[in-house]
């Protein structure tokens, strides 16, 4: 029944839009955060949520323009992540820093696959050199498999490999985002399933954790895993309730 | 639509694009066409100017790491993206903080000084006008719960408590005129 509605009928239930209820922002802090995620694993549902942006975002461009303080454009600048690494006024440095996370994965996944291919090679790999402490893994005899967690646009966030024999699963940055004062949160969301938390992951080195059952599998799988932005300290609800910055799924390489 | 607006559409499409491969000049240049029109979205949202700045410096990290997410040929104007994400900046700050009354907007009357160009006025009063027009065909309780629910990012609960109307009509009311906005704008 998609017949135009009477708009004098109170008496008919007009149907659910999610996406625009979503963007109106009138859902509860569970169905928001659970449409948030959704966002990052449905490109329909994406799709329309930008399309009621669309409709609905110049409702506040009617606001009146007010200059901000003067003194706003340099704090902006000096919050930029080209000056969190020294970068200078044309931002090249943000891009070798980009460019050497990029390479940084570059390396992982090719000594992922060369110690796949070979499997008595003793070579840890970088991910594993990162961590403290930690001797050399043991080659996997088996293939690999990887998890590239990015944004929906721009580098790999965080790296995850598997390894089996220890029942390990290792979280990698690469070029992760560092919101201030907030931490990263670990979910993994089967399919149609709700998030499930896994942990808070670091964005300077190197986090390692069980590896949860359901990556048991040996092949590509579906299971989606996810970082989003919490308050310091984890999702005060268990549940994701701040942006996702990053996804991705365990495939062979 | 008046050729200065797209002229400048065009020219913010590519400042974004510009943002997108780095260059930090094309974010400013973004900053100085469009700061005040967005920090003006985001006070008229948040009601503390402190606060609004905190909130639109977040909104330009945001577009320096985000710009290459922006997509022309999706039909959404530049400035359109650009108010999404301060609106979305300014919720979630909302959403952070404990709940209480909007404040009264004692700073709208700084207006913005002469020199700020006003450029990207003239396409969002386009959109703008565009969206008045439906939200006014709508029943009058449908467009101000609308109105209301997209400033104050309040939930439908909320809502029904500040209406003082039972939490069915209210979704009654934001559905039906979700549905009719969509026509209407979709025409």
């Amino acid at each position: 029944m998609t017949g135009p509605l009477p708009p004098s009928d109170t008496r008919d239930e007009p149907p659910m839009d999610p996406a625009a209820e979503y963007v109106l922002g009138v859902l509860s802090p569970e169905d928001w955060a659970a449409a948030r995620t959704r966002v990052t694993i449905d490109p329909d549902f994406a799709a329309e949520v930008v399309a009621w942006e669309a409709r609905l975002t110049p409702l506040v461009l009617a606001s009146e323009a007010i200059a901000p303080t003067q003194d706003l454009w340099p704090r902006i600048r000096r919050a930029l992540p080209a000056n969190e690494i020294g970068g200078p006024r044309d931002g090249l440095t943000f891009w070798r820093g980009l460019t050497a996370a990029s390479a940084f994965i570059a390396v992982v996944c090719l000594t992922l696959v060369a110690v796949s291919g070979r499997p008595p090679a003793p070579a840890p790999t970088p991910a594993a050199d990162r961590l403290a402490g930690t001797g050399p893994s043991q080659p996997a005899a088996e293939p690999m498999q990887v998890a590239l967690l990015k944004p929906a646009h721009g580098p790999t966030a965080f790296v995850a490999t598997l390894d089996r024999s220890r029942r390990l699963m290792t979280v990698s940055p690469g070029a992760p985002p560092t919101p201030r004062g907030k931490s990263l949160v670990l979910w993994m969301i089967p399919p149609g399933g709700a998030p499930q938390l896994l942990g808070e992951i670091p964005s300077d080195h190197s986090a390692r954790m069980p590896m949860p059952d359901a990556f048991a599998g040996k092949g590509d799988t579906p299971i989606v895993l996810a970082v989003s932005v919490e308050p310091k300290g984890g999702s005060p609800t268990g549940r994701p309730t701040g942006p996702v910055v990053a996804t991705g799924r365990f495939t062979v390489v | 639509m008046p050729i200065a607006a797209d002229l400048e559409r065009v020219r913010l499409v590519r400042s974004l694009q510009r943002v997108a491969s780095g260059e930090a000049a094309a974010l400013e240049e973004i900053y100085r066409r469009t700061s005040a029109k967005l920090f003006g979205v985001i006070l008229r949202i948040l009601g503390d100017r402190n606060e609004a700045e905190d909130v639109l410096q977040e909104v330009f990290v945001t577009v320096w790491n985000r710009a290459g997410s922006y997509d022309p040929t999706r039909g959404v104007s530049p400035i359109t993206w650009l108010a999404a994400v301060a609106r979305n900046r300014a919720i979630d700050r909302i959403r952070s903080r404990a709940a209480r009354p909007t404040q009264p907007l004692e700073a709208a009357a700084e207006v913005v000084d002469g020199a700020a160009p006003a450029w990207a006025a003239l396409e969002a009063d386009d959109d703008a006008r565009r969206l008045a027009a439906c939200l006014d065909a709508l029943d009058e309780k449908q467009s101000s719960a609308i109105r209301t629910a997209f400033f104050d990012g309040v939930t439908y609960e909320a809502l029904a408590l500040r209406l003082g109307a039972p939490l069915g009509t209210v979704k009654s009311w934001i559905r039906r005129g979700l549905a009719g906005l969509r026509t209407c704008l979709d025409a």
